[in-house]
């Protein structure tokens, strides 16, 4: 895992930071660039954040659950499907919880996180979840290397057929 | 003889009778006092239990409002230590000559970067920490001491800045606040009746809808309207609504005691609440409260509402 996960850095990590309370997302956006290299953008309008993962690769979503417009879970959704493998993270306070484990097993939430959170365990969620997407893309780029090898190999045997047939 | 006795025992049994009678409704009216009495203990103590499941309701919003600012804060602390143990580390390899110096600098750069990152978000979030248990006291205040001159529309921004976790999701919320004189009464009580209001307008607009609030003078009286765009009120029921135990909601989400609160508070206040359904259908409930100093003002109702949210 280490020996694949060594090729990408912190700095390679696209994370996105989704809440409609601004002092929150300052707040995550102050404390990541603190402790981390990631590259953050923040949406206080879900709706934005939608579009940039439409538009964007990303790494590691993570939402507020209730917010107007549209849901955390809803957003988490469409990340499913635009950002297949990006680990998604639900960062809510205590009211909302009932709904929102409801809601887990409907976009397969890697991680529940409570307002107000502990900043190291938040990074360690992060750091997992980030340990994750890149050993997933790390494997994807091998498999997609040994497809290449293998139509290479595909094409040779091919060619050694023909020449001997 | 039997005729004698009649006559002789006649008038003392008629008498005895008479007594008899008299005691059986002394004893009836007793009782009927003694269950009086306890039916007003039991209605009151039936519309403290609704007004405590408000409180409770409103309670469970603060405290997620509240989580918003102490996480900002409890953050930001852990930041600001970091990033001191950061200068403080970097300051000390600044005194070694061999240190890589530019390194320690721009560590120090990062640490103070986010020092200056957390302080506004500190200020905010103690501003609004102070915002919220301010009319959190308001909302909790009775009638305990003597009515004072309440500013309508402060009340109707207090009570949407302890709503904003219950209607952020589903509700738009539109402020047409005129400028309206104060009227004589207890905030506490007033907020209740916005917050009563509104949870309904709330509730019937279902998963999402408008909700328009509208305040203005009609002649020397402020009048409050809290209006939605749900299905409006069934036809008929506007003269019960106010009445003890009436309720279109199902049993999980009324008891039929809130408008009856909200009418004994308006009451109170020397006021009226009448409901009504709108031009587009939605219902209205309009709070007319008199003011303090009455004036012969024309109405000023104010042309359009502004998007709270």
């Amino acid at each position: 895992m280490d020996e694949m996960n060594a090729k990408y850095a912190e700095s390679d990590a696209q994370v996105v930071l989704v809440d409609d309370e601004e002092m929150v997302l300052d707040t995550l956006r102050t404390f990541l660039e603190l402790e981390t290299d990631y590259k953050v953008a923040s949406f206080a309008d879900p709706a934005e954040a939608v579009t940039f993962g439409r538009e964007n690769s990303v790494d590691l979503v993570v939402s507020d659950f209730l917010m107007p417009g549209i849901s955390g879970i809803e957003l988490l959704r469409e990340y499913a499907e635009s950002n297949p493998h990006a680990p998604r993270v639900l960062l809510t306070g205590y009211a909302d919880k009932a709904s929102a484990i409801k809601a887990i097993n409907e976009v397969g939430l890697f991680q529940y996180l409570e307002k107000p959170w502990d900043n190291e365990q938040l990074l360690v969620v992060f750091r997992n979840a980030l340990d994750r997407r890149f050993l997933v893309k790390a494997l994807q780029e091998k498999i997609a290397e040994i497809d290449m090898a293998q139509g290479k190999l595909s094409g040779l045997q091919d060619d050694i057929l023909r020449t001997f047939i | 003889m039997l005729n004698e006795i009649i006559a002789v025992a006649s008038p003392n049994l008629m008498a005895v009778s008479l007594v008899v009678a008299v005691l059986l409704l002394v004893v009836q009216s007793v009782r009927l006092r003694h269950r009086e009495k306890e039916f007003a203990v039991a209605t009151e103590a039936l519309l403290a239990r609704e007004e405590l499941a408000t409180l409770g309701r409103l309670m469970a919003g603060i405290a997620h409002e509240l989580n918003t600012p102490l996480g900002a804060v409890s953050c930001s602390v852990g930041t600001r230590q970091k990033a001191v143990a950061m200068i403080d580390e970097a300051a000390l390899g600044l005194s070694d000559p061999d240190a890589d110096h530019a390194a320690h600098l721009a560590r120090i750069q990062k640490a103070l970067k986010a020092l200056h990152g957390t302080d506004p978000v500190l200020g905010e979030a103690l501003t609004r920490t102070n915002q919220l248990i301010r009319e959190l006291r308001l909302a909790g205040r009775g009638e305990e001491e003597s009515p004072q001159p309440v500013d309508v529309n402060s009340i109707v921004e207090g009570t949407l800045l302890l709503l904003q976790h219950e209607l952020k999701a589903a509700v738009e919320v539109k402020l047409a606040l005129g400028e309206v004189q104060p009227v004589k009464g207890w905030p506490g009580p007033l907020g209740q009746v916005l917050l009563n209001l509104i949870l309904n307008a709330r509730q019937a607009v279902g998963e999402e809808g408008i909700v328009t609030v509208t305040s203005f003078m009609e002649g020397d009286k402020v009048v409050v309207e809290v209006a939605d765009n749900g299905p409006g009120l069934p036809t008929g029921c506007a003269e019960k609504l106010f009445k003890a135990g009436f309720t279109t909601k199902d049993a999980d989400n009324g008891t039929g005691l809130g408008l009856f609160i909200v009418r004994k508070i308006v009451a109170r206040h020397q006021g009226q609440i009448a409901a009504s359904n709108g031009a587009d259908g939605g219902a209205v409930f309009q709070v007319t409260l008199p003011t303090t100093q009455p004036t012969t003002q024309p109405t000023t109702r104010p042309a359009s509402g502004t998007d709270a949210n």
